[in-house]
């Protein structure tokens, strides 16, 4: 993997190996705070921040951290750049971090962060795992602001705040609750497959075993999975 | 060797991660803690001047322990007045309210701040609409601003609640004021009758019972100076079973005279209303059951209602005859 030109492994993330679209991991951020677009931003760059911190963190200390207590240290690394990033929200953006409420502090078990911890910054350098945090964070980044968009339009008729539909067209308001976030998730999904399939490139067709951040550790993987 | 390799260095570099972000996280948390605060101080000071305009900056003032509700009082620095909150036990919880007063002791703006009320019901006293309605009140006369009728627990806790506001109003400018009480209004009960009181109560001459059926209505009694009827009616409320059943008393004319109910099973603190009095009594002078409203939040139950009077209506032309007129 170490041998991806940089370039390479930060566009990854975008499209790719979208981390929400193609690889189904943040499940719970993206479908909780993208009732507004602006939200899916904010979301998405706090996210990106926490990432870029820890990948880089990790990737240098990737050669210090004993085996047996990597997972403990990497939640704890995370889990304070997710502590100092909503220090800063909170001093500095702080309708932001009431909007975000909740599922800031939950950046911590957000599965992107620790995956990549494991599938890329544990074994890659420090340039590499700042390219890939890049990438993943614009990409989670991008996937938020689209479901966002989309939402935000359909149920509320604004985009970032403006008004895009006239008030007199009755919204649909359904769509900044809950099932209109998966509406909006399958619907994206579908799509970027859609494209990734007429590009020639297969889309992973099952996450399986080799999608599980663990897969490199666990044992059950080379026989056909968890029993 | 092997016990430092597995054992010794992974507790060591653990303990290290830890300490190192411990300490990134304190020097973020002193960098960032002044910028929270004045945040929040601004943002408290902010809803405390909904409630008393013209307000800049609150400094907090040291309060006696005896008062009843007491949450804490605010003087404003340049003198424009106080803003205290004071809680109270509603329906579903305590209710908090935030009131302003100025240095007089008048009302210049109540927000209700925390409460757990039925909507539709005990939440609408939350409504800014309602607080205004208090504005300009003093500590003698805020007493008189109507409840919300169906809220009738939340109206009273919003009263004691203001009253102790004006208590930490007292205590915090050191005016010392006359609150006037809050006085419990007795609540309306239901009273159920049974067919034979009602048509004492409605016709004291005394009643013979009608020995036919009129317009599917089995009970009808004509008092026995003929110069009025009463009926048992029925009609559907918000339960399949039982039916809301009322007897109903007209006089020679078709003017309703009273309306008692003998069933009402309705729903209590909602539906129930229906069947008291003050509802009930607004039917005595009507030939039609046109010019009554139904109750708010109890919709149903009073057009059953309206629906078993209707009947009653409609089977007098049918009997009127009978009457003297």
């Amino acid at each position: 993997m170490s041998k991806q030109s940089n370039l390479k492994i930060l566009l990854n993330g975008i499209i790719k190996e979208n981390p929400v679209l193609v690889l189904i991991l943040g499940t719970c951020p993206t479908l909780a705070v993208t009732s507004l677009a602006v939200n899916g931003l904010g979301m998405g760059l706090a996210a990106t921040a926490v990432l870029l911190g820890s990948n880089i963190v990790i990737s240098l200390l990737r050669k210090v951290i004993p085996d047996k207590v990597r997972i403990p240290s990497y939640i704890v690394i995370i889990a304070g750049f997710v502590t100092i990033v909503s220090f800063l929200l909170e001093a500095y953006v702080p309708s932001l971090y009431e909007a975000l409420g909740l599922y800031l502090p939950l950046i911590v078990v957000n599965c992107i962060i620790l995956g990549r911890a494991e599938m890329f910054a544990n074994k890659n350098g420090v340039v590499a795992s700042a390219c890939d945090a890049i990438g993943m964070g614009l990409g989670f980044t991008l996937a938020l602001i689209c479901m966002g968009s989309i939402r935000e339009l359909l149920g509320s008729g604004t985009w970032f705040g403006m008004r895009i539909i006239p008030e007199s067209i009755q919204t649909m308001s359904i769509m900044t609750l809950a099932p209109g976030g998966f509406f909006v998730f399958g619907c994206l999904i579908a799509l970027v497959n859609a494209i990734l399939m007429r590009k020639g490139k297969k889309p992973k067709q099952t996450v399986g075993c080799s999608g599980c951040p663990m897969s490199g550790k666990c044992t059950q993987a080379a026989e056909g999975g968890c029993k | 060797m092997k016990f430092v390799k597995d054992f010794l260095i992974p507790v060591i570099v653990l303990t290290v991660i830890c300490l190192v972000v411990s300490g990134a996280l304190v020097l973020t948390y002193q960098a960032t803690k002044p910028i929270i605060d004045e945040a929040k101080n601004a943002e408290a000071n902010a809803a405390r001047a909904v409630v008393l305009p013209g307000a800049s900056d609150f400094e907090e003032v040291e309060l006696p322990s005896d008062i009843e509700g007491a949450v804490d009082a605010y003087r404003e620095t340049n003198g424009v007045g106080y803003v205290v909150t004071a809680s109270a036990a509603g329906y579903g919880g305590d209710i908090k309210l935030m009131v302003g007063f100025d240095a007089n002791g008048t009302i210049t703006g109540v927000k209700m701040i925390e409460h757990q009320e039925t909507p539709g019901f005990g939440a609408k006293l939350a409504e800014d609409s309602y607080g205004e309605t208090y504005v300009g009140k003093t500590a003698s006369d805020y007493t008189d601003v109507d409840g919300i009728s169906g809220a009738t627990i939340t109206s009273k806790a919003y009263k004691k609640a203001l009253s102790s506001a004006f208590e930490l109003y007292s205590a915090a400018s050191g005016n010392s004021v006359e609150i006037s009480e809050v006085v419990d209004e007795p609540e309306e009960e239901l009273v159920l009758y049974t067919v034979d009181d009602a048509n004492a109560a409605l016709i004291p001459g005394g009643v013979t019972k009608y020995e036919q059926e009129v317009d599917k209505i089995k009970e009808v009694y004509i008092a026995n100076d003929k110069s009025a009827l009463t009926m048992v009616v029925t009609a559907q409320g918000y339960h399949e079973e039982p039916l809301i059943r009322l007897v109903v008393g007209m006089d020679a004319t078709g003017t309703i005279i009273g309306v008692k109910p003998v069933d009402f099973a309705e729903t209590e603190g909602i539906g129930d209303r229906v069947g008291k009095p003050s509802y009930l009594d607004q039917y005595i002078g009507q030939t039609t059951t046109d010019g009554v409203e139904a109750l708010g939040g109890a919709t149903v139950s009073s057009n059953a209602v309206k629906k078993a009077i209707d009947k009653a209506v409609d089977a007098f032309e049918l009997v009127k005859g009978e009457l003297a007129a």
